[in-house]
């Protein structure tokens, strides 16, 4: 991981579990060792090619699987089967023209994927974004957050058994998803940041929807933990299973809920803010045990913490322009383009000519709510880059699956992979 | 484990308790849309398959083949040969765009500077022919009718917003004979 | 007609018209099945195909009829095919011990003596778990006939798994059977005479809730469906079946679904019987079909309500919490039967 990682908490020195309620991270290794089978299997090794195409695995990951009866000896993940090159597709556009290709990474949380790369460039380029952009942005994102995180729970209940959950999930997550059409257009495919802010400013009414939406969605949430967080059998199959410490998390470079999970409150909102995270005041979540159990626990209190952002951004929205007003780098508003003929000078340049970008690289990760999504940007000062490299959370997540999952069961192994939140868009691109 | 968690475990609460939750919405009103039967009402900013509108005056679309959305397309999908008419005013003699690889990001929408080509509100765009993907001038023209009905609504020159359509209210625009120049919220 | 060619005729009649009249029945209910699963999440399930949506069965029948019948080449062909036989036909031979009506010597039917059940077997209820456990072996023989990794999985996970639910379930139907002081379907039902405090399930209660659980398993249901886990096992031990013999087995599991619902009504809800006297006017089958549509609702809201065990869960729960109750429950019963009388 990146050298900003000096100043991340480790894993909390707290007294032992008995005392704190918090297991240090020797006690988690040791429930991890214990519910760990043996590895050195005894009888024949029967080989299970789990995937690519498998209602479970979310997208086309493909791992094979020895096993020892139910017992999993040992995990091949392969991925790729979603590669469609979108690092060198970027290579080929300009730094515009790439936005909307960055909605395809995580395409579950579109506007994310846009922020991130539009902050690289920002960062790059060295312009500043406007207050009232800077909020904007926040507001989608917490709404594409809400979004996943009600997908992801979906997603995982549905994994371990019932479609019920998944259709309730669904629908709630139309709430988000209609609010998002309303301001970008799209529900999933939002091309909403642009260099310098975003796209559009908020349309009239979407202040009334969206409080009215994260009034009623942390309800939402009180329902979904009284159903799931007390159900006898959603404990067997969560608590204790999949730990993965923070040391493991370190070593494979797992970031994001699952991160907070094992009790590191790293989160790039506070430790590194970006857009409008350090005028805006929210928790962090965390939890101690590692397991999959709290990863539920963590992802909830995250949609929390998001309506409360939203909350607060929509309270405390200043006005002033929402994108930067920059001739040489932004694209012109619109309405300016229609009557202003300096505007549409700049429009003509920055779709023939393309943004200036000095000559450098840079990176940038923000806290996409799978984990930590970086953009890597090499410019060799033309209109489009010469070497772009997105590291997606979902790549490292997928990568960290063999020691997450080698000895658990095969039952086992379809809950701790939804845990981790893996999307092949992400971690193919 | 107390007492009472011994009988909360016997007596299945958790258990009851998530079945309440589904008796319930077994109950309450459905949310399915019936689609084809009924159909939900876009965002005044969905983006949908494209439309070059015409100037109401000459009848001729107000595209002046300025190539500005051909070069930002992502995917390349608009080809347009430019030629200039017996008035000497510019307009396009091809203009060819390619559904099948558009990504409906809607840059084209955006950076036209005559507000010519705008994304409309239709989406039903399923076919059995693969040459319906392939509208050329007079499809795109004809498209106009779906184009959002507050393009039409808006006077030049406001600011930021556009009207909110309600949901579920049903379609059926045709767009008032003399529209004002789209005014994005750009 | 002398009696026994009127008893030969009704004994046709009822062996046709039963098994004729639960098909139609499953028919509709693997449609109810869809309609409220979708109301339980909150959507309305199949709509377009005839008033409501109801002949959706019909339509899917069509469809799987008109599939292309595949079976592997390596697959063991002869066993392959039998599976679903196996597993279709117990259930409605339990069927045929089911009382539907009163069975004595004073109901008559036009006029000739009429029992209101197939067979009169005096093992009733020791038939119904020797049909249980060969329908084992029609899940157990498809997931090893398809000579596929999946299936052999699925197969022996599901008979493992039903083996071990029905010791629960014998010994908690013994309970009934003591209290009846028979082993007969007829005489249990007659045992439940009365009101509705005077069926089995108020003092068998724990044994009862034992019996329906296991009965859950038995099916092959959530929370117990890991034989046909989707996400872990694509489809278990029916990976290999494709259209009208994956039908088969679809339409075995609800037949065993009816015809459980309508064992547990037996037992524990006084089957044909009315749950007060003064209702005594209404048929008895009436009863026993109200009976059984209110159960198999019961089924259906625990299955799209509740999720899946792990494995090693769901045998520990089989035999470690199930099973004793179930012989605590036999012994209080017997104690409480003989010291009370």
């Amino acid at each position: 991981m990146s050298d900003q990682h000096d100043n991340a908490t480790a894993a909390p020195e707290v007294q032992g579990s008995a005392v704190s309620g918090r297991p240090t991270l020797e006690e988690l290794k040791e429930r991890k060792a214990r519910s760990r089978r043996r590895l050195e299997h005894t009888g024949e090794v029967m080989t299970i090619s789990m995937g690519p195409q498998h209602p479970s695995m979310h997208g086309v990951y493909r791992a094979e699987l020895d096993l020892d009866g139910e017992v999993i000896v040992a995990v091949r993940p392969e991925i790729g089967n979603l590669h469609r090159g979108v690092e060198k597709l970027c290579e080929q556009r300009t730094y515009h023209q790439i936005i909307p290709i960055t909605d395809r990474l995580d395409y579950l949380a579109g506007f994310v994927m846009n922020h991130g790369y539009c902050e690289a460039v920002e960062k790059l380029m060295g312009l500043e974004v406007p207050v009232r952009g800077r909020y904007i942005r926040t507001i989608a994102g917490e709404l594409c957050r809400i979004a996943n995180h009600i997908l992801w729970l979906g997603v995982h209940i549905m994994d371990l058994g019932t479609q019920t959950f998944f259709c309730i999930c669904f629908r709630d997550r139309e709430y988000v998803l209609d609010l998002l059409e309303m301001l970008t257009g799209a529900r999933l495919t939002h091309s909403f940041g642009r260099i310098g802010g975003v796209a559009k400013d908020l349309p009239d009414g979407f202040d009334h929807r969206c409080r009215k939406a994260i009034d009623f969605l942390p309800q939402r949430v009180a329902e979904y933990e009284r159903i799931v967080k007390h159900n006898r059998i959603y404990y067997k199959r969560a608590k204790g299973v999949g730990i993965f410490t923070s040391e493991d998390c370190y070593a494979w470079r797992v970031t994001g809920p699952t991160l907070r999970s094992a009790g590191v409150a790293r989160d790039l909102r506070k430790d590194e803010p970006y857009a409008a995270y350090d005028e805006v005041d929210f928790e962090v979540a965390v939890e101690y045990n590692a397991d999959v159990y709290d990863r539920f626990l963590v992802r909830m209190k995250e949609i929390r913490e998001s309506c409360k952002i939203v909350r607060r951004c929509l309270d405390s929205l200043p006005d002033g322009p929402f994108v930067a007003r920059d001739a040489g780098r932004t694209l012109p508003l619109k309405k300016n383009v229609l009557r202003d003929p300096a505007a549409m000078i700049q429009d003509f340049y920055q779709v023939f000519e393309g943004p200036q970008v000095p000559k450098g690289e840079v990176y940038r990760a923000i806290e996409a709510p799978k984990g930590e999504m970086g953009v890597y940007i090499r410019s060799e000062g033309g209109a489009k880059p010469a070497r772009i490299r997105f590291t997606t959370p979902s790549f490292y997540h997928g990568q960290a699956v063999p020691p997450l999952v080698e000895g658990e069961m095969v039952s086992d192994m379809v809950a701790i992979f939804a845990s981790i939140d893996v999307v092949l868009g992400d971690c193919d691109r | 484990m107390g007492l009472k968690d011994v009988v909360k475990k016997g007596a299945f609460v958790d258990i009851l308790r998530g079945m309440s939750v589904t008796g319930t919405y077994f109950v309450v009103d459905k949310v399915t849309v019936e689609y084809p039967k009924e159909k939900l009402e876009t965002y005044p900013r969905f983006r949908g398959a494209q439309a070059l509108l015409t100037d109401p005056e000459t009848g001729d679309t107000k595209c002046v083949a300025c190539m500005l959305c051909a070069t930002v397309c992502p995917s390349q999908c608009i080809s347009i040969v430019g030629e200039q008419t017996s008035e000497g005013r510019s307009h396009p003699a091809v203009f060819d765009l390619d559904l099948a690889r558009c990504i409906f990001c809607g840059l084209c929408e955006e950076v036209c500077p005559e507000a010519a080509i705008v994304m409309t509100r239709r989406y039903e765009l399923a076919t059995f022919d693969k040459n319906d993907f392939f509208l050329d001038k007079t499809a795109l023209i004809a498209n106009q009718a779906y184009a959002h009905k507050e393009l039409f609504s808006r006077p030049a020159g406001e600011g930021a917003g556009g009207a909110e359509a309600p949901r579920g209210a049903a379609p059926g625009v045709t767009p008032a004979p003399a529209p004002a120049p789209a005014d994005g919220e750009r | 007609m002398s009696d026994p060619v009127a008893q030969f005729v009704f004994l046709l009649i009822k062996a046709i018209l039963m098994p004729v009249l639960i098909i139609m029945m499953v028919a509709f209910i693997i449609y109810f099945e869809r309609k409220f699963a979708g109301f339980f999440q909150g959507r309305v399930g199949p709509t377009y195909l005839g008033p409501w949506g109801s002949l959706q069965s019909f339509g899917d029948i069509f469809k799987l009829l008109s599939k292309e019948d595949l079976i592997p080449t390596r697959a063991d062909k002869p066993v392959f095919r039998l599976a679903p036989y196996i597993a279709f036909i117990p259930a409605f031979l339990v069927m045929a011990v089911l009382p539907f009506g009163p069975v004595s010597e004073e109901t008559y039917l036009f006029g000739y003596q009429f029992d209101y059940v197939i067979a009169n077997f005096d093992t009733g209820l020791v038939l119904f778990l020797a049909m249980g456990a060969i329908a084992v072996y029609g899940v157990v023989l498809a997931g090893w006939s398809s000579n596929n990794n999946y299936s052999l999985l699925g197969g022996l996970r599901a008979g493992a798994q039903m083996i071990s639910y029905e010791l629960a379930m014998g010994f908690s139907v013994v309970g009934v059977m003591v209290m009846a002081g028979s082993l007969n379907l007829v005489a249990i039902v007659d045992g439940q005479a009365g009101n509705f405090w005077d069926w089995y399930f108020i003092p068998q209660v724990v044994g009862g809730l034992i019996f329906f659980i296991a009965t859950i398993a038995e099916l092959n249901r959530t929370p117990f469906d890991l034989p046909e886990a989707e996400q872990e096992l694509v489809a278990g031990h029916l990976t290999e079946y494709s259209g009208m013999r994956w039908g088969m087995f679809y339409f075995a599991e609800y037949v065993n679904l009816v015809v459980i619902s309508g064992i547990v009504a037996t037992l524990y809800f006084g089957g044909w019987r009315a749950p007060f006297e003064v209702l005594d006017f209404i048929p008895g089958p009436i009863w026993l079909l109200v009976k059984i549509c209110l159960l198999v609702f019961l089924y259906m809201w625990v299955r799209w309500t509740i999720f899946r065990y792990r494995y090693n869960q769901l045998m520990s729960i089989g035999w470690k919490v199930l099973l004793p109750l179930a012989i605590l429950n036999l012994v209080v019963t017997a104690i409480v039967v003989n010291v009370v009388g």
